[in-house]
């Protein structure tokens, strides 16, 4: 399979791709931690075999547990519930739904921004103008409104993370919907799309066979530095106490109650962070280096 | 000229009314509505309920209640703020000052620092001084802001820091001691809000800055300036520098909106009684008016910097022409 970039009509192999994201020590690394969290979120629990949700009734005080204290490697939250645990439980939600929502706002994104490209005229201006209007709504404002309605109407613990990816997901598509338009209106010019016109395709065959194949460069890029921004902001909302419900843990919000206790129990606030931090900072870098590693021009 | 913000302003109108109308479907849908603080309240009966529903509007259908909305807002009237007991307006106005303050300091701090750090970083490109702007970028991109801040607070105000000498812990919530507290009282406690926005927002004005300054360095009228003889401070300063800056517009209309909406994790977290707390005060009481107004006032904001940036941009760069 070969990857064709935008109008230079130039191709590039796999190898060269992997050649040029060689180069990037820090999207390689950046790659390694992503896969490290993503083995941490998915066996975790079997190599710490601990409740995240179970109160420690020996030790706790009423206070976070320190480090080491009764079995708890972090120590524990102020509920006494194992931090370690929680970390992974959290894990498992914050990248879930990070990875959810950002497949959701692709696959809407690239359908209306194919449909705009490809059909032009009427089609394409009320695709665009639809496109303004979710630009222009106050993101974080709005989000925070709609969890908060749809918690209050609902039962709280049926506020999972459905709701938060589908929230996401509906209000984020504009940015791909922009970059897949803009790379099918050169590429439905090019001779190919003429080719596979002449010999009698469809337009849904020569949207998902020939476009899109073509776009699909910016497209991986745009999806994996959105992944960094929809953990930053479920975490947000979890911390706000407008996301993940407790006693579900997030890493967000198992932060929201970690001020309180910041002069006692400092690691409470660290550790959840700092996940965070590592996540997000590795698929920025990610990004970056596959941005030069596979669409050059992008820069 | 002329004639294209005039279009681009009547074409702004439908966006808005549009957004007005989703955001106030929207609200619509919340439970209690506007009358949830008076559904708590022992002496308020169902049938005062009900007829303040009538008084207010609020037993007509959606649609009715927001043609109602608009025919206020279009005579400046943004309704009655039931979480403040004044009028939204009242409500926005008495927040905004502070937030503006907030905002301003950091955006402000941001963009000078941040400018700078993009050229440093451009014109010695990948050495140490690169890589390391390049890094803390990097960082400040991906930081959880409520998280850098509360790490900013645990090490400068919890237990505060030593510093020649002096024991300084700075304060970590409100906006100042107290009503009549003087012009340092509150310079002390901006700093650290301020600091911990600026470090968000200079990450992303010095990677803009940076690729955009290395655009321009290496395009043909760059090489013939240095062809000239002219000494690389005139090179970068008078001739690189200027060009470099008008893709800056776009990114600098982006955080436009910002200065009205305010940080609402930052302002949360510093307790700082902006614009911000304002928004989060309201939705946990669902203040219907409240809401609707500071959203529409953010997304007239985004409409209005998204117009100002195209215009500054055709102004700037003679090469785009207005359509």
């Amino acid at each position: 399979m070969a990857v064709a970039i935008n109008d230079d009509a130039f191709e590039v192999s796999r190898n060269t791709v992997w050649r040029r994201f060689r180069r990037h020590p820090m999207a390689l690394a950046g790659a390694i931690a992503i896969v490290l969290m993503a083995l941490f979120a998915a066996f975790g629990h079997f190599i710490y075999p601990v409740d995240p949700n179970a109160i420690d009734q020996v030790n706790w005080t009423g206070y976070p547990l320190a480090p080491g204290i009764g079995g708890h490697i972090l120590g524990s939250d102020e509920n006494g519930r194992d931090l370690l645990a929680r970390l992974i439980a959290g894990a498992q939600v914050s990248l879930t739904v990070a990875v959810f929502a950002v497949v959701m706002q692709i696959v809407i994104g690239s359908c209306l921004g194919a449909v705009a490209g490809y059909y032009g005229g009427w089609v394409d201006f009320w695709i665009m103008r639809l496109t303004d209007v979710v630009l222009s709504i106050p993101l974080l404002p709005v989000l925070l409104v709609l969890t908060a309605i749809v918690s209050a109407t609902s039962n709280k613990a049926s506020l999972s993370f459905g709701v938060i990816v589908v929230l996401i997901g509906s209000l984020t598509w504009p940015p791909a919907a922009r970059l897949v338009r803009a790379s099918f209106l050169s590429l439905r010019e090019r001779e190919f799309t003429e080719a596979a016109r002449a010999i009698g395709s469809g337009d849904a065959r020569i949207i998902f066979r020939h476009l899109l194949p073509n776009a699909i460069a910016p497209i991986i890029v745009q999806a994996t530095l959105a992944v960094a921004n929809v953990i930053l902001l479920e975490s947000v909302l979890s911390f706000l106490g407008f996301g993940i419900q407790p006693p579900q843990a997030s890493w967000g919000n198992m932060l929201a109650n970690a001020q309180t206790n910041i002069t006692i129990a400092p690691w409470v606030a660290i550790c959840p962070g700092l996940c965070i931090l590592i996540v997000s900072l590795s698929i920025n870098y990610l990004g970056d280096g596959l941005r030069d590693a596979i669409d050059p021009n992008q820069r | 000229m002329l004639s294209f913000v005039v279009r681009r302003i009547f074409q702004s109108i439908p966006l808005l009314l549009l957004i007005s109308m989703i955001l106030f479907g929207i609200i619509s849908q919340a439970p209690g509505g506007p009358l949830t603080p008076y559904l708590q309240n022992p002496h308020i009966t169902e049938a005062d309920i009900a007829r303040l529903k009538h008084n207010l509007g609020l037993d007509q259908p959606v649609p009715i209640q927001y043609l109602h909305w608009l025919w206020q807002v279009v005579r400046g009237d943004f309704g009655y703020s039931t979480s403040n007991s004044e009028s939204v307006m009242q409500a926005i106005l008495d927040r905004l000052p502070f937030t503006l303050e907030l905002m301003v300091t950091a955006i402000g701090v941001a963009l000078i620092v941040g400018v700078c750090f993009g050229i440093l970083s451009a014109i010695k490109q990948y050495s140490w001084v690169d890589f390391t702007i390049t890094t803390l970028a990097f960082f400040g991109q991906s930081m959880p802001v409520f998280w850098f801040a509360l790490m900013v607070q645990l090490a400068f105000s919890v237990n505060g820091f030593t510093c020649c000498g002096y024991h300084i812990a700075l304060p970590s919530a409100g906006h100042s001691s107290g009503e009549d507290s003087g012009f340092g009282d509150r310079i002390v406690h901006l700093i650290l809000p301020a600091a911990v926005l600026s470090v968000l927002y200079l990450a992303q004005f010095s990677r803009f800055m940076r690729s955009s300054m290395l655009e321009v360095i290496h395009s043909d009228y760059i090489r013939t300036a240095s062809a000239k003889g002219l000494t690389r401070f005139n090179v970068v300063m008078r001739h690189a520098f200027r060009n470099a800056l008008i893709p800056l517009v776009t990114i600098i209309a982006l955080t436009i909106p910002d200065l009205v909406g305010g940080a609402i994790v930052t302002e949360r977290i510093f307790a700082w009684g902006g614009m911000g707390s304002l928004f989060i005060d309201a939705l946990g009481q669902f203040d219907f008016a409240l809401l609707m107004g500071f959203m529409c006032l953010s997304a007239v904001f985004v409409v209005l910097s998204n117009l100002a940036a195209d215009v500054c941009y055709a102004w700037l760069d003679p090469r785009v022409k207005y359509t």
